[in-house]
């Protein structure tokens, strides 16, 4: 991701949600994951939007995993951070951390 | 925790909420957002109950759509626009693809959209031409047509010469002018060949009227109207672009008019080519001298066009002639009682006579075009169920609905794009096809031409085609039952539905071809019994042709009459000519003298005379034409100017002045003189086929002496022959003479019927047109039937049902079709016929004769063309028709 260009608040979590969840995780599980550590209720159609702004901006992107054995089952979504995407995760909480005058330069994992 | 009870576990989500969330999602995360929410829809079910599941729900539903619906709005889309453009171009390959592996049948199906495509719209800007373009004068509108009604003769399109003088006088009229067309020989000078052409004679009324200007040269002066004025003409614009070649050194050229000669003047912009219909080749100015019959209150001969003063209405015109024709009336008892002026719009009149006949081209021609389309339709729907397998495979690799159905509309689009440039290609010629081959001359108000009303005619033509053919088969795609399909094949059975919709499109077919043939029959039949009418005359043997006496024969009535003799004895002269008559109108040639008589010793008086057709003829003519005397005797020489007024009177004529009685000693008064009837000839035909014979009257020549001449003689020999010769005799006796208008008579009665004849051959050939059609579609429907009903028949026939009972299962199904459509026909027709025949008097439409060999030619025709499949299904192979695999 070019220098300069801000990830969003949520965007953020959406992608911190996913590094907890080792990487990959369908979009319910990632929504599960952020709605548990923040504590409010987040709305599904606010994850898959961000999760497909961040695949717009390659870092994040998905496969289709095989369809439940049921009548009418579809493929679902599941999603992975690429190499890009981790590497802005890092560089955002970077720069969080040192706006907040928490000079620790440890590296988030 | 509540436990799940029956009901949790059927619980769906609120219908609303997820139907807003599905439609604000982007069609690739609409699944999983559904997914993902049904989950935890469930999921807070078992933990918290209905209720408590639904509230969230909703919360979810509200707070995802901005996102969701931004998202969808917002995103970079690989644009939409060119992968729709692509799916069509790739369709459209496709579908160009799929023509080429049946080239017969794409060809012909092209072909036959095409010409339908194309004559509709020929039709269209030949009726765009007459109806709905106006004329090219200023203010056509205010432009009038008038004519006379007479009390017991009815109404005509002519008037008075004196009447329309005083009628000018009118405060409502702005100009008035009159006029005659005739046929006119013209040789320029030099020129070998003298021309036949049209010759407009018009009083400056009418280039005032009509404000016409001359491109070149001048128009009509009031000097060219005097007496002893040298003749000027000025010339037509097509008539000059087409024999002068456009030449601007034409204006100043002598040219030898009639007997007489004449100077070209000018030439009239191409305003002028559209009054009268047809446009006239030249004009020249009208003039006739002092003792002329155009003088007398008595003739009506002349046209007569006028324009309407600004502020006035043609409801002011009307009151106000029929003013002055009740001053007339009064002032002229014995000629102008009971008559009165009509007045028209001048296109209304020329427009109404064509109305009846070109609205029922154009009915006829949608009809072949709607049967033509039926049974593209039909085709397509049969390929639309053999391609189900395809449409299945597609389905489950993810193709919409809607991506299927845009498929199908693009074939059809291309089908029919191309059948419509075709059609827009072709239609020009078959609209000028159709003007030339019209009987008499159609009032066009301009060229007929491919202009923005008529193109979006003809698309909306291939459009409504398109749909008509193609509507069909994209509601038999409603059907989901595409698994079924996959797995059957082509084997399966028909679909009950689509059944029914080549059912009802097949009769359709049979009930427009019904109407049609019922209508052509009964045109048919109409001109057969016109043509079968006895005329009472040889007229194979005659030849008539029109003489132009020199002026010098004009001077006196004696040198006139003894032109004419002279003329006629010139004929009689001539090898291989029998005899030979001359008269003031012949059979079937334009013109005659109506007038009454009174019977000496009855009580005829004016206004409620008597009429007969009086014939002014020399003593041989009637047997000359071939017409036999029943009693008394035939006119002879010596019936000269100075004997006895005497008359031979025709049956007719006979039998309604003096029923009962011998006529013979008769007498009768008219023009003046006592006459005494002589003779008593067999009827014969003088210029109509549909009504009974009229009453006539044969004068000797030398009693009533006019200058209009026309010659019959009775020979073998071909016309062009015998009139060849003639004309260099002529010369000799007074190179001033001119000789025009020669035919045979039985080809100037043939041409009679040229109106009928046109109609029967046209509605003939559009309908049989349609019974092809319709026959082409039973053909295919049948087919196509016995191949899906193929594992049907084998199992009947396994139990028994023999091949022929088979054959005639297939046969009556057909049957039952076609009688249905054909009772849908003739109802339909019977509905229509008070109309048709308002359209087109002495039409009877539904008479038994037509109706029962129409109704046997449709069933023998659907036999013969279900006859080859019902064969084929009869001798199907039980072993085949009973697997189960496809």
């Amino acid at each position: 991701m070019p220098k300069g260009d801000f990830l969003g608040e949520f965007e953020i979590y959406v992608l911190l949600a996913l590094s907890q969840l080792d990487d990959q995780a369908y979009g319910n599980a990632i929504r599960r994951e952020i709605e548990a550590r923040t504590g409010r209720e987040i709305a599904v159609g606010a994850v898959y939007a961000t999760l497909g702004r961040l695949e717009d901006k390659g870092l994040v992107r998905f496969t289709l995993s095989s369809p439940d054995p049921v009548p009418g089952g579809r493929a679902r979504k599941c999603f992975r951070l690429t190499a890009a995407g981790g590497r802005a995760l890092r560089h955002s909480t970077t720069m969080l951390v040192r706006m907040m005058g928490l000079d620790d330069a440890k590296a988030i994992r | 925790m509540r436990k799940p009870s029956a009901e949790a576990k059927k619980t769906r989500p609120p219908v609303l909420a997820a139907w807003l969330v599905g439609r604000a999602a982007p069609p690739d995360d609409r699944a999983d957002v559904l997914h993902d929410l049904a989950e935890g829809f469930d999921e807070r079910v078992a933990e918290r109950g209905v209720r408590h599941a639904c509230a969230w729900y909703r919360r979810q539903a509200l707070r995802s759509v901005v996102p969701l619906a931004s998202r969808r709005l917002l995103r970079p889309r690989p644009s939409r626009r060119p992968a729709l453009l692509a799916e069509l171009r790739a369709d459209v390959r496709y579908a160009a693809r799929r023509a080429a592996r049946t080239p017969a049948v794409s060809l012909a199906v092209g072909l036959a959209m095409a010409v339908g495509v194309g004559a509709t719209t020929a039709i269209a800007s030949v009726m765009e031409s007459v109806f709905l373009t106006a004329l090219p004068f200023p203010e056509p509108d205010r432009l009038l047509r008038l004519g006379t009604a007479m009390r017991q003769l009815g109404e005509a399109p002519e008037v008075n010469a004196l009447d329309a003088r005083d009628w000018a006088q009118a405060r409502s009229l702005d100009g008035l002018g009159q006029y005659a067309v005739q046929p006119v020989t013209v040789r320029l000078d030099g020129a070998d060949a003298p021309v036949a052409s049209t010759a407009m004679l018009a009083t400056a009324g009418v280039t005032d009227v009509l404000q016409l200007r001359p491109v070149l040269g001048r128009g009509f002066a009031p000097a060219d109207f005097d007496r002893g004025a040298v003749g000027v003409i000025v010339l037509g614009q097509r008539f000059w672009r087409e024999a002068f070649g456009a030449d601007p050194g034409v204006i100043g050229r002598s040219v030898s008019f009639g007997s007489g000669r004449a100077t070209i003047v000018g030439v009239w912009s191409d305003a002028a080519d559209r009054f009268p219909a047809g446009g006239a080749d030249l004009w020249s100015p009208l003039t006739w001298p002092d003792d002329s019959f155009l003088n007398q209150r008595g003739s009506i001969a002349l046209g007569a066009i006028a324009r309407l003063r600004a502020g006035a209405d043609i409801a002011s015109a009307r009151a106000e002639l029929t003013t002055i024709a009740r001053r007339l009336a009064t002032a002229y008892p014995e000629t102008n009682a009971g008559r009165s002026a009509t007045v028209e719009p001048l296109q209304q009149a020329m427009v109404g006579p064509v109305r009846p006949m070109l609205l029922i081209i154009a009915l006829s021609i949608v009809a072949v075009l709607v049967i033509a389309c039926a049974n593209v339709a039909n085709l397509l729907l049969a390929q639309t169920r053999e391609r189900g397998r395809e449409f299945a495979l597609r389905t489950s690799l993810g193709a919409s609905r809607g991506r299927l159905v845009r498929q199908l509309l693009a074939e059809s689009l291309a089908l029919f794009a191309v059948a419509g440039v075709l059609g827009i290609a072709v239609a020009p010629a078959l609209a000028r096809a159709l003007i030339a081959r019209y009987p008499g001359t159609l009032p066009l108000a301009a060229d007929v031409g491919l202009d923005g009303r008529v193109l979006l005619m003809a698309m909306a033509a291939t459009l409504l085609t398109a749909l008509i053919a193609g509507g069909p088969r994209l509601r038999a795609l409603n059907r989901p039952a595409l698994a079924g399909d996959l797995a059957e094949g082509a084997r399966g059975l028909i679909g009950r539905a689509q059944r029914r919709a080549s059912s009802a499109l097949l009769m359709a077919q049979v009930a427009l071809s019904v109407v049609l043939l019922l209508g052509a029959g009964a045109l048919l039949r109409t001109f057969l019994q016109l043509s079968a009418v006895t005329t009472g005359l040889d007229a194979a043997r005659v030849v008539t042709m029109r003489i132009t006496p020199p002026p010098s024969a004009l001077e006196t009535p004696e040198r006139t009459l003894q032109f004419q003799d002279a003329a006629r004895d010139l004929a009689a002269a001539l090898p291989g000519v029998e005899r030979a008559a001359h008269a003031m109108f012949v059979p079937f040639a334009p013109g005659g003298w109506h007038d009454g008589y009174e019977r000496v010793g009855a009580a005829d008086t004016r206004p409620n005379l008597p009429m007969a057709d009086f014939h002014m003829v020399s003593p041989e003519f009637l047997s000359t034409l071939g017409v036999r005397i029943r009693k008394g005797r035939d006119l002879s020489a010596s019936d000269m100017s100075g004997g006895a007024p005497v008359l031979v009177v025709n049956e007719t004529f006979a039998a309604r002045a003096f029923p009962g009685l011998d006529a013979i000693g008769k007498t009768l008064r008219w023009e003046n003189r006592t006459w005494t009837i002589v003779g008593v000839s067999a009827d014969a035909r003088h210029g109509s086929l549909w009504d009974p014979p009229d009453p006539d009257v044969y004068v000797p020549r030398a009693q009533v002496i006019r200058d209009n001449t026309w010659l019959a003689l009775r020979t073998a020999r071909p016309a062009a022959a015998v009139a060849a010769e003639l004309r260099s005799r002529l010369r000799t006796l007074d190179p001033a003479a001119a000789l025009t208008d020669v035919r045979r008579l039985d080809e100037r009665i043939a041409e009679s019927l040229a109106a009928e004849r046109f109609r029967a051959l046209l509605t003939g050939s559009l309908g049989s047109l349609a019974l092809l059609l319709a026959a082409v579609g039973i053909y295919g429907v049948v087919s196509y039937t016995v191949s899906r009903h193929t594992r049907e028949i084998g199992i009947r026939m396994a139990l028994g049902q023999s091949r022929r009972g088979v054959l005639v299962g297939v046969l009556a199904g057909i049957w039952t079709t076609v009688a249905g459509g054909a009772a849908i026909g003739a109802l339909a027709t019977r509905l229509a016929a008070p109309i048709i025949e308002a359209w087109l008097p002495g039409l009877r439409v539904l008479e038994p004769a037509t109706l029962l060999p129409v109704l046997g030619l449709f069933f023998a025709v659907a036999t013969v063309a279900a006859l080859g499949p019902a064969r084929r299904a009869s001798r199907v192979d039980l072993v085949d028709a009973l697997r189960v695999d496809a």
